[in-house]
């Protein structure tokens, strides 16, 4: 299964929150990989805590797999293993059990670029050979309408790709330029839908395959805004309810959101992997954070959840 | 000297089950109005005919010296019990005084070799090609080899159901043939990452489809063997209830354990050098000992199969 993740403005959580799927999904026993396509920032490699790769690697990351004009590099892209890269210690005891957990890291020096017959033709070569190896690839995309975008929605519509599931998360904040902002890059003018069906997707099945998460929510009835005087509270629940009327507005609303993921200080102040330690023994971040991690990547895998897709 | 180097990838073939020979022939056909032969005995076995692509590349040695070669690869697909795709990559070196590249009628008159231009050091580019990982490849060889498997793996006859999840295995192999060498040579090395890398040392130059038969045996018997034990690995044996070992172990049992036949196909030169193989590092002993350790785990959960907890989740 491929799983791409979009989302329109930056600052959603899109990376750190799927960085955290992946990592529920290895827990649970998946073979699982983590593609870094935000070829103008890459920086999964620090939410994984990999040192010589915080910010990309110096060569043969995902950027020159697949623009390097020189053969000789091309055989594949590079990759780590997070369970033995890992700066943290916890990450590096790989449970028993658990799944391959596996980092493909962007460049460096990689930005964006415009389409590229030959650049397509790898892609779908990686997509196929990661396929054959791993129950889930998670290909995280750049903010925004990005020629990666356009990239992936052609490689998933070659015929080499027709019997690999794709799905989609677009990720946004609960607020009111988050909403329309997600809703606009899926169904507005060269969104998602319109440059899938220009790549030649089904509209019907292309759109059933997009779901949204909804992040950094803040829920009024929580336990972590007690301390709030009522008139605030009262507040929050009438912006809370303005949200979900836009929501619906945009298409964006209940039927078409996947998973919502709490707002977690941790998450606030560094971007990591939010381990069982962190919750349990350091009592740092919040169960519901972990609870809705977990509760995303089993949906994910559920075909249930995607009728139609 | 001569320098003859490759590269093997093995993979699963992406189909629910193992393919009936019209569709292997279908799916292998990579130049039109050429051939697929085909064998039933002992295994059924596809090969497709050959294919070529032209380079004109740098090879460097693994001293840092760079030579430019000019010349054509030679690549092959094949399909073992209907289940397991290989395809292979092969090359001559052969050093040519002077260092202009002459027209490729010149090339094209000699497929499968490439000419170096100028002082070649063969030991070197041999252990160059060795040691590289698996982001790079002498001569663009993974590229080529990577674009077969991606070709034949998109074929419509195919249903895109993949029967196990297994990363490919990349075999990368060395003959050098020299006069003075005694006794033919050979030395297997296990990398991580499924890397794989075979040095061959002989005195005589045998046909180039002996090599590639031996190799492709060896790649596919290690790939079997690497999948086994993926399999095996993921099955948790002894963390879950045997019965629930014994579900994940069931790719193994559908679609691997009968494909085990080392040296099958092969001539004398072939035989013998398996045999040398087979005590150190010992691939048969290792498969036998896997498949032991499977089959005690099914007779163990048979066992148990009465007692309701096991019942509940085998029959689910």
């Amino acid at each position: 299964m491929l799983v791409f993740a979009a989302s329109d403005k930056g600052g959603t959580g899109r990376s750190v929150t799927s960085c955290n799927v992946v990592y529920r999904s290895a827990l649970a026993g998946s073979n699982v990989c983590y593609l870094d396509f935000d070829f103008g920032s890459p920086t999964a490699g620090s939410i994984f805590q990999i040192t010589d790769a915080a910010r990309g690697v110096r060569k043969g990351g995902l950027h020159s797999y697949l623009l390097d004009t020189n053969v000789a590099p091309t055989g594949e892209a590079k990759r780590i293993d997070v369970w033995s890269r890992s700066a943290r210690a916890s990450l590096r005891q790989r449970p028993p059990g658990s799944g391959k957990l596996m980092l493909f890291p962007g460049d460096e020096d990689g930005g964006e670029f415009g389409p590229d017959k030959e650049a397509l033709r790898r892609c779908v070569h990686l997509f196929q050979a990661l396929d054959e190896e791993f129950d889930m690839c998670l290909i995280d995309l750049s903010a925004g309408r990005s020629y990666a975008t356009q990239l992936v929605l052609e490689a998933t519509a070659d015929p080499a790709l027709r019997g690999v599931t794709a799905r989609w998360l677009v990720f946004h904040r609960w607020t009111r330029q988050h909403i329309p902002a997600a809703g606009g890059l899926v169904y507005g003018p060269n969104g998602i839908l319109e440059v899938g069906v220009d790549a030649g997707h089904d509209r019907e099945r292309l759109r059933a395959a997009i779901k949204f998460v909804r992040t950094a929510v803040v829920d009024p009835d929580s336990v972590e805004l007690s301390g709030l005087r009522p008139a605030q509270v009262a507040w929050l629940r009438d912006c809370d309810e303005d949200l979900r009327n836009l929501a619906a507005t945009w298409q964006v609303g209940r039927s078409a959101v996947i998973g919502t993921v709490p707002l977690d200080p941790v998450l606030q102040w560094r971007e990591q992997l939010i381990s069982d330690d962190d919750v349990v023994a350091r009592d740092i971040a919040n169960s519901s954070t972990v609870e809705a991690f977990g509760e995303l990547s089993r949906r994910l895998a559920v075909d249930d959840d995607w009728i139609g897709a | 000297m001569v320098l003859v180097l490759g590269e093997v990838q093995t993979t699963a073939l992406r189909h629910s089950g193992g393919i009936p020979q019209g569709f292997a022939e279908a799916a292998l056909a990579l130049t039109a109005g050429e051939r697929v032969r085909v064998s039933e005995r002992p295994i059924s076995y596809a090969v497709s005919p050959r294919t070529y692509t032209g380079v004109d590349c740098t090879i460097e040695a693994r001293s840092g010296a760079k030579v430019r070669g000019v010349g054509t690869l030679m690549g092959r697909a094949s399909l073992t019990g209907g289940r397991v795709l290989q395809c292979s990559v092969v090359a001559r070196l052969e050093p040519v005084p002077g260092g202009h590249r002459r027209a490729w009628s010149h090339y094209l008159a000699r497929l499968g070799v490439v000419e170096t231009l100028g002082r070649t050091d063969i030991p070197g580019t041999a252990a160059a090609h060795l040691s590289a990982d698996r982001s790079v490849s002498t001569m663009g060889m993974g590229a080529f080899c990577g674009g077969l498997v991606g070709r034949i793996q998109k074929s419509p006859v195919l249903d895109q159901q993949l029967p196990l999840r297994v990363r490919r295995t990349v075999l990368r192999w060395a003959a050098v043939v020299n006069e003075d060498a005694e006794d033919p040579k050979v030395l297997f090395t296990v990398r991580e990452d499924g890397l794989r890398e075979i040095k061959l040392e002989l005195a005589a130059p045998g046909a180039i489809d002996g090599l590639l038969d031996l190799f492709e045996d060896l790649a596919l018997h290690d790939w079997l063997l690497t999948a086994l034990l993926s399999v095996i690995e993921q099955s948790r044996i002894g963390v879950e209830q045997p019965a629930q070992s014994v579900v994940r172990l069931r790719p193994a049992v559908d679609h691997l354990l009968h494909l085990w036949m080392p040296a099958a196909r092969l001539d004398e030169f072939g035989q013998s050098a398996w045999k040398a193989l087979e005590s150190r590092p010992g691939l048969t002993r290792q498969w036998d000992a896997s498949v032991k350790r499977i089959r005690d785990q099914m007779a163990m959960a048979a066992a148990l199969v009465d007692r309701q907890p096991e019942r509940a989740q085998l029959f689910r």
